[in-house]
């Protein structure tokens, strides 16, 4: 059951229009795990810093609900655990009973569709919640407050189905994983060859079955990290032996490579339609890997030096020019609703950012397919390919200060800056004789250092959150600042609690 | 419906090619409605908008060729009209002389340069007045320089087109919409649009005569009542409640230099984004919905949401202190008035939340308790019944202490009619309100107003030391964010800047705190933490002693140097006063974090989408990843025929 959100479904009225990120309360996908780590552990330690966290995350709003049972529910049976002596019996009832109404509701009312209220019950079966959670919370509202056995038993399986439920579908790719993908991959591979040379056409091809398997095996989010890094290893898309890759001079794919793997990626494209979006840029990004590599001397192409990485090489690099041409040309020319939502733009964006030799081959392919875009990025052409084969004569344009847009601006902000400060100085001196009588009135030197623009040199446009080096520092401070815990932990617990965090 | 007057070539004169200003002579019941911004002043006869009279204030004489000339050395004051789609589009009415009973008033606003003068003067030997009576002429300017069109830009569809109306962009160009172009350029002002047709989607406001009667009973006892009146507008939410105090606000300004103004309805405020309580002395008419008019308020408190419903006592001590300043410092008093005879009044307009049911409606009740008002404006709606407010109690009505207040009852705008949602007009102030520049505090004329065009995230920030300017400490009002989280709950938000209100620099007792925070610091970690004050261990900052300087974002932190980096529109000698921040549950809109100039599909400042912070593209999976959203039009079978 997926929960799709309300500028989600805009894009898809629009259908140029861009996708609108939606805001999350942690900082990375790593911050993420780690607090399902920590609410998990064995250490209840870990788990009240994961409790602190999503209790951080909270104050920022948009939390998922999931998260929020998940925290609730180790935080109250953390009490329940380690606060023997602390709380009655009655309190915790109090507790846990809360804690299940909110939850249950909280995972119900978002399934409320309609217009009119479906029953409880009948919502929590299409989310596979067991119904004697939903008893629980009819239980907590309306009737006898349910007992502490049973609630602490409630409590123990709903983090269970917290866990199996939310937290374990975002779960990130493991290298296990790629290694699975792999083994799928080169197993299909065999398999769609062995069918495509048996003469009798078999009408059940073994190899979908392989390509089902590997839908399941990964949700959508995934696909750059384990599907297409598995597609793009050489003996894939690209073959192994360098006489079956493509040469510049047309760059075609051979009809055995098609054959191979085009009723794979079509699968794929119809499942997620990011799909040829994913695959395009994950290709993209090899090409314009390698920032010295800028000039390609065509006539020198076959001589690449084994210890070159495969990425590396020039009849690799080409292959996937030519994937991404084949693609293409399906989106162009074919009109069919694979690889329908591929962002041109965004690939026109990339390649005109990064030129290089590669890039300018699909600059051009680009432009062949289409004709008022070529009108428009002839000049751009133009200038690349100057730019690619004259590098070397104007080089010293390098040494040229470049003034753009922003450092002009970060000047007016100085100038902004030190005018403030002009007129400040004006109204101090004005007001000087006042000063001069009482001292106390004065603005403290301190203050007025606590306040300072950035250092000019040092600032860099960054995404909110980010420092100008594009990362966000540890925003830790240390765990001793929250005084004494109001749990009564295990002196043994100290040490579990270096563990989890090493 | 659209503007009632047919322009031509010789009631609307201008430059055939500076397409910056003209003059539209007007003649009495004539009115023009219009899409966009632009500058009035009125040079001859009165013109009407949402309520304000535009008196023509300057000497002129009428040559012997019937044709009228100004006094160069006269002043002639401009007012900025804003009239985008995402409210009721307004008027420019004009209207018969009206004899100045009272003195001669004037308000701020731009004041014409000698060359305007002059160039008004130039175009004036175009308009034949004597032969055509003309009651009213007005000049009009280009107000495009402002910038706030291009708040359209910065979200992706949501507020397309809300300044501007280009016909050509129509994709069925008929004869009506040439018709209608070739109108639209006789006037030939940029970002001016005004509307002659019947247009879909745009509607002009509709002034009830039960509001007409509102404001000129208000007008009339300002006049003669010997302690300036304080009236409080209720009504359930979406009723025109705001519109109605601009439109009292703009007819009290007709008597008098200036007008008081106390909002609290935190979710949609007149002159702040949400989240704030405040005071605002107005001494110009306001036309236009309230993210164009952000203004710095004489005294405002940070209440951090977007309803009081988590700590009405607080809200309520800070808006009794609000009418309390107002009574003590403004309403009578001569620190403000623009005279020192003591005569001067001003009348205080107090708009209420719009949340009308249960503790919402008790805190109304407890409102009306502190501010004494001596008149009731209640709204009141024919069809939508279950809206309307219960009658007020006796010892409201009729008190024993005091004369009782007039309660009058004013028409409610139809719900239906306005498509816009609250949480779209709180996008469109914090916009506005972070976008905005130093220039329009000052009427500045061709800056920007707003710097729509350099993004948030682009700015160079302000480094706030904590361990230096934050004596006061860091307020959290909501949850309980335990100290060593705290950084993470703060990057990337919205903040209150509290400063103290009468002695604005050194507060002593909070320096022990200080000291006893850094005894606790941890000997490994060289980040030395802010001074904490979490609710409800410890009560917000007390609105006697301190006040809200205004908003920012902490757009990062650097722990290591122990700051804040920080983007506000506040001028520095503001900002400087910071002592302490307050953080509520204000959500940052995504909007802030883009960069909608580059404006590219692969991230945010070279950042790829899957790591920039606090941002993800892909969708959600997983039961539950939803985050909680309240829904109260659910229906239980057996309710069809209820209306809810």
């Amino acid at each position: 059951m997926k929960d799709i959100p309300r500028d989600l479904i805009d894009v898809k009225k629009v259908p140029n229009m861009k996708k609108i990120p939606r805001i999350v309360p942690w900082t990375s996908p790593e911050e993420f795990q780690q607090v399902h780590k920590w609410l998990y552990a064995e250490s209840p330690k870990s788990r009240e810093l994961g409790v602190k966290r999503v209790k951080a995350w909270s104050s920022r709003g948009r939390v998922p609900h999931a998260i929020l049972s998940t925290a609730a529910f180790v935080e109250a049976s953390l009490r329940d655990d380690l606060g023997y002596g602390k709380i009655t019996t009655h309190e915790l009832r109090l507790l846990y009973s809360m804690v299940f109404v909110r939850f249950v509701n909280g995972m119900v009312d978002p399934a409320q569709q309609g217009v009119f209220a479906s029953s409880i019950a009948s919502i929590a079966t299409k989310l596979h919640m067991p119904l004697w959670f939903v008893e629980l919370r009819h239980a907590g509202t309306h009737e006898r407050l349910p007992s502490l056995q049973i609630l602490r038993n409630g409590c123990k399986h709903a983090l269970q189905w917290l866990n199996e439920n939310f937290w374990s579908s975002q779960m990130p790719w493991k290298s296990t994983q790629i290694d699975e993908m792999r083994s799928m991959v080169l197993q299909y591979k065999e398999l769609r060859k062995e069918n495509m040379n048996s003469y009798e056409t078999n009408e059940r091809d073994p190899s979908t079955k392989v390509v089902n398997n590997i839908m399941d095996l990964i949700s959508e989010e995934y696909i750059r990290e384990i599907l297409i890094s598995v597609l793009l290893e050489p003996g894939v898309l690209v073959p192994m032996a360098k006489k079956k890759r493509v040469l510049a001079r047309d760059l075609s794919l051979s009809q055995e490579l098609i054959q191979i793997w085009m009723p794979m990626l079509n699968a794929f494209g119809e499942k997620w339609s990011t799909f040829g979006d994913e695959l395009i840029f994950g290709m993209l990004e090899v090409l314009t890997r390698d920032k010295d590599d800028i000039k390609l001397d065509m006539s020198t192409r076959q001589d690449i030096s084994q210890s070159k990485p495969a990425h590396a090489s020039s009849s690799y690099r080409m292959t996937l020019v030519a994937w991404i041409k084949h693609i293409l040309n399906i989106y162009y020319i074919e009109n069919t609703s694979l690889f329908a939502y591929i962002e041109v733009n965004d690939i026109l964006e990339l390649c005109l950012s990064k030129p290089n030799a590669y890039t300018q081959l699909i600059l051009q392919i680009m432009a062949e397919r289409d004709e008022e875009l070529n009108k428009s990025i002839t000049p751009f052409l133009n200038y690349i390919e100057k730019m690619l084969h004259v590098k070397d004569i104007i080089q010293n344009v390098e040494d040229i200060p470049k003034i753009t847009e922003e450092d002009m601006n970060a000047e007016i902000f100085k100038l902004k800056h030190d005018l403030d400060k002009a007129n400040k100085l004006m109204k101090d001196v004005s007001s000087e004789v006042v000063i001069l009588e009482n001292s106390d009135n004065t603005m403290p030197s301190n203050k007025e250092f606590a306040w300072k623009m950035h250092d000019l040199n040092e600032w860099k446009p960054c995404a909110l959150g980010c420092l100008p080096n594009g990362q966000v520092p540890c925003l830790d401070l240390p765990l001793e600042l929250d005084g004494p815990s109001t749990l009564n932990f295990d002196p043994i617990d100290d040490v579990n609690m270096m563990d989890t965090d090493n | 419906m659209g503007s009632h007057f047919i322009p031509t070539t010789s009631n609307v004169v201008c430059y055939e090619k500076k397409k910056d200003i003209c003059l539209v002579a007007m003649k009495s019941g004539e009115s023009i409605m219009f899409q966009g911004s632009v500058l009035v002043a009125s040079i001859f006869g009165d013109a009407i908008i949402m309520g304000h009279r535009l008196h023509s204030v300057i000497a002129s004489e009428i040559t012997t060729e019937n044709r009228l000339s100004i006094d160069l050395n006269s002043n002639i004051t401009f007012h900025p009209v804003f009239s985008p789609k995402t409210h009721s589009l307004l008027e420019i009415e004009s209207i018969k002389k009206q004899e100045m009973t009272t003195r001669k008033l004037s308000h701020s606003g731009i004041i014409a340069c000698s060359t305007t003068m002059s160039m008004i003067n130039k175009l004036l030997s175009n308009v034949n007045l004597a032969e055509e009576r003309y009651d009213t002429i007005l000049v009009l300017r280009d107000f495009s320089w402002c910038g706030i069109q291009d708040i359209e830009h910065v979200t992706s569809s949501f507020f397309n087109n809300i300044f501007t109306d280009n016909l050509a962009n129509n994709k069925k160009i008929d004869r009506d919409t040439e018709i209608e172009q070739s109108k639209r350029d006789l006037f030939n002002i940029k970002g001016f649009y005004p509307i002659f047709d019947e247009v879909s989607g745009t509607t002009a406001i509709k002034i009830s005569p039960s509001w007409k009667n509102s404001a000129n009973q208000l007008m009339d006892d300002t006049l003669n009542f010997s302690v300036p009146p304080i009236a409080i507008i209720s009504g359930h939410k979406n009723v025109g409640k705001s519109t109605f105090s601009r439109y009292l606000v703009n007819n009290l300004l007709n008597v008098c230099p200036k007008v008081a103004y106390i909002e609290s309805d935190v979710g949609q405020s007149e002159f702040t984004p949400c989240g704030l309580v405040s005071l605002n002395i107005l001494n110009s008419p306001i036309f236009g919905p309230p993210f164009t008019h952000i203004q710095q308020p004489y005294r405002s408190y940070f209440i951090g949401h977007n309803s009081p419903r988590d700590d009405p006592d607080y809200y309520l001590d800070c808006l009794r202190e609000l009418v309390t300043a107002y009574r003590r410092d403004i309403a009578c008093g001569s620190e403000y008035g623009m005279y020192d005879d003591g005569q001067v009044h001003v009348p205080l307009i107090i708009n209420t939340h719009g949340w009308s049911k249960g503790m919402g409606y008790d805190l109304y009740l407890h409102i009306i308790g502190f501010a004494k008002p001596t008149h009731i404006f209640q709204f009141y709606s024919a069809t939508f019944t279950n809206q309307n407010l219960p009658s007020l109690p006796e010892y409201i009505v009729s008190p024993t202490d005091q004369a009782p207040p007039k309660v009058a009852f004013v028409e409610a705008i139809d719900s239906s009619e306005r498509s816009n949602r609250a949480s779209d007009h709180r996008l469109l102030t914090f916009l506005s309100y972070f976008y905005s520049t130093n220039a329009m505090a000052v009427n500045q004329v061709d800056t920007k107003w707003w710097g729509f065009n350099l993004p948030l995230i682009r700015r160079v920030p302000w480094c706030l030391d904590w361990s230096k300017g934050l004596t006061g400490g860091v307020f959290m009002l909501s949850g309980e964010v335990p100290l060593s989280q705290l950084l993470y709950a703060l990057n990337g938000s919205i903040v209150g800047l509290i400063g103290d209100i009468d002695n604005p620099y050194t507060s002593e007792q909070v320096d022990k705190d200080v000291i006893s925070v850094k005894e606790l610091k941890d000997p490994r970690s060289r980040t030395q933490p802010p001074n904490y004050f979490p609710c409800p261990d410890f009560p917000p900052p007390s609105p006697t002693k301190h006040n809200c300087l205004g908003l920012a974002i902490i757009r990062s932190i650097d722990p290591a140097s122990h700051s804040f980096h920080v983007l506000s529109p506040l001028p520095s000698s503001v900002l400087f006063k910071t002592n302490a921040i307050v953080k509520g549950t204000l959500e940052l809109p995504v909007w802030f974090m883009l960069d909608h100039i580059t404006n590219s599909s692969l991230g945010v400042c070279g950042i790829p989408w899957k790591r920039v912070p606090y941002l993800r593209v892909e969708a959600g999976e997983g039961i539950g990843y939803a985050a909680p959203k309240v829904r109260r039009n659910i229906r239980r079978r057996g309710q069809e025929n209820q209306n809810i």
